[in-house]
């Protein structure tokens, strides 16, 4: 027979046992609310690598394709065409590729079943949409490549504006100086070395005040051709000298 | 109790665990809970680990058992008994009695005698059985717990 102490042992220890209960239980709370705050945590860190290393991927070799671009707008009409062409394409194909790496099908594995499918599948919709078919790829090399033929149309060749702003006059021994030209270069050119009054007088900024004199005192021909290709100075100023 | 002893096994199985005697749900460890709620919630073992399980405990289990109160009932139902046997055929039954065991004065101090006794012993059959009932509660919201805790992560 129990005594009245074994009696009030066990209620004493369903009491413990209860307040034991209700102390897990919240414990229990607590620990999935943070599990869950740091699979959000996770969850966003994740898009935030995985959107840099796409923007890594599809802005790599930027310098070059600008440098090209740049290029391709002095060179004959049909090489500055194919040039701006191909680099429009590589740049598409880049981008296509930076895209696709946003199409993480783990990460949709591991998120989307859980109560943050519902920002999985914004993402994944953003994602999907700011995909490049190969189509338009092709449309954005054609595009350039029609943009680089108009500009090298405008810039290059022998009668391209930038001809004529960086040409020297016709003086014996002079040619076409050019703008990159390095210290070494310069100093092998004797005309460079010796200063000589011609090319003095050649400078490009001097060259353009004097076809914007030659605009504005109504100039004797080609009024309208001088006028297109001022306008588009600003655009070329902007690209030689970094596009800022 | 026999009743939701079964409900509770009845909702562990309809949550995808195997069929099996009350008795052996404290066998259920934290792994097999996980593993469990992971199939059933289509989740995987990074989203709802172990860890985040606790299994019932043997002392839950013995909290819920009828056997860890017998003694208690034994042990008020026997200090009452002696009581009960003086009612019955102590002095105050002979005198009741009057010499004539079927006088209607000791019928109604037998009767008298038992209405004590059973409810003294309901009363104690009722703290019990209130007792026993929180230790069900204890594993049957230890149990809803690892539901909700499944659902809270699968988003539902």
């Amino acid at each position: 027979m129990a005594s009245p102490y074994q009696t009030a042992r066990i209620s004493s220890n369903l009491s413990d046992l209860l307040q034991t209960s209700r102390l897990r239980g919240q414990e229990a709370q607590r620990n999935t609310s943070q599990k869950m705050s740091e699979m959000q945590d996770e969850f966003e860190k994740e898009i935030e690598e995985l959107q840099r290393k796409a923007q890594k991927k599809a802005g790599k070799n930027k310098g070059l394709f600008k440098g090209l671009n740049i290029l391709s707008n002095f060179l004959l009409p049909g090489s500055g065409a194919a040039l701006k062409g191909l680099t429009g394409l590589a740049q598409g194909q880049q981008q296509k590729k930076g895209a696709e790496m946003l199409l993480d099908k783990n990460m949709k594995e591991k998120y989307g079943g859980t109560f943050l499918k519902s920002g999985m599948k914004n993402y994944w919709e953003q994602a999907e949409d700011s995909q490049l078919s190969s189509g338009d790829v092709l449309r954005g090399g054609i595009g350039a490549g029609m943009s680089g033929y108009a500009s090298s149309k405008l810039f290059g060749g022998e009668e391209g504006l930038f001809n004529k702003m960086f040409k020297k006059p016709e003086v014996a021994g002079a040619g076409l100086t050019d703008m990159s030209m390095g210290a070494d270069m310069m100093l092998a050119d004797p005309t460079m070395r010796m200063g000589t009054e011609a090319l003095s007088k050649a400078t490009p900024m001097k060259t353009l005040l004097e076809q914007l004199q030659s605009f504005g005192s109504g100039g004797t021909e080609g009024v309208n051709s001088e006028m297109q290709k001022n306008l588009m100075l600003p655009m070329l100023l902007q690209q030689l000298f970094g596009g800022q | 109790m026999g009743g939701f002893q079964q409900s509770i096994l009845d909702s562990l199985q309809n949550m995808g665990f195997s069929p099996m005697s009350f008795s052996n749900i404290s066998n259920l460890n934290p792994e097999q809970i996980a593993s469990t709620f992971q199939d059933q919630y289509g989740l995987t073992a990074e989203n709802l680990p172990a860890s985040m399980f606790q299994g019932i405990s043997p002392e839950m289990l013995q909290g819920a058992s009828y056997s860890t109160y017998a003694p208690q009932i034994q042990a008020q139902g026997q200090s009452m008994l002696p009581k009960l046997y003086q009612s019955l055929g102590g002095q105050a039954a002979q005198q009741a009695k009057g010499g004539f065991a079927g006088s209607s004065a000791f019928g109604k101090q037998q009767a008298g005698a038992r209405d004590v006794y059973g409810k003294s012993m309901t009363d104690v059959l009722a703290n019990v059985r209130g007792q026993q009932s929180q230790g069900m509660g204890m594993i049957s919201d230890l149990i809803n717990q690892w539901n909700q805790t499944a659902q809270r992560i699968k988003g539902y």
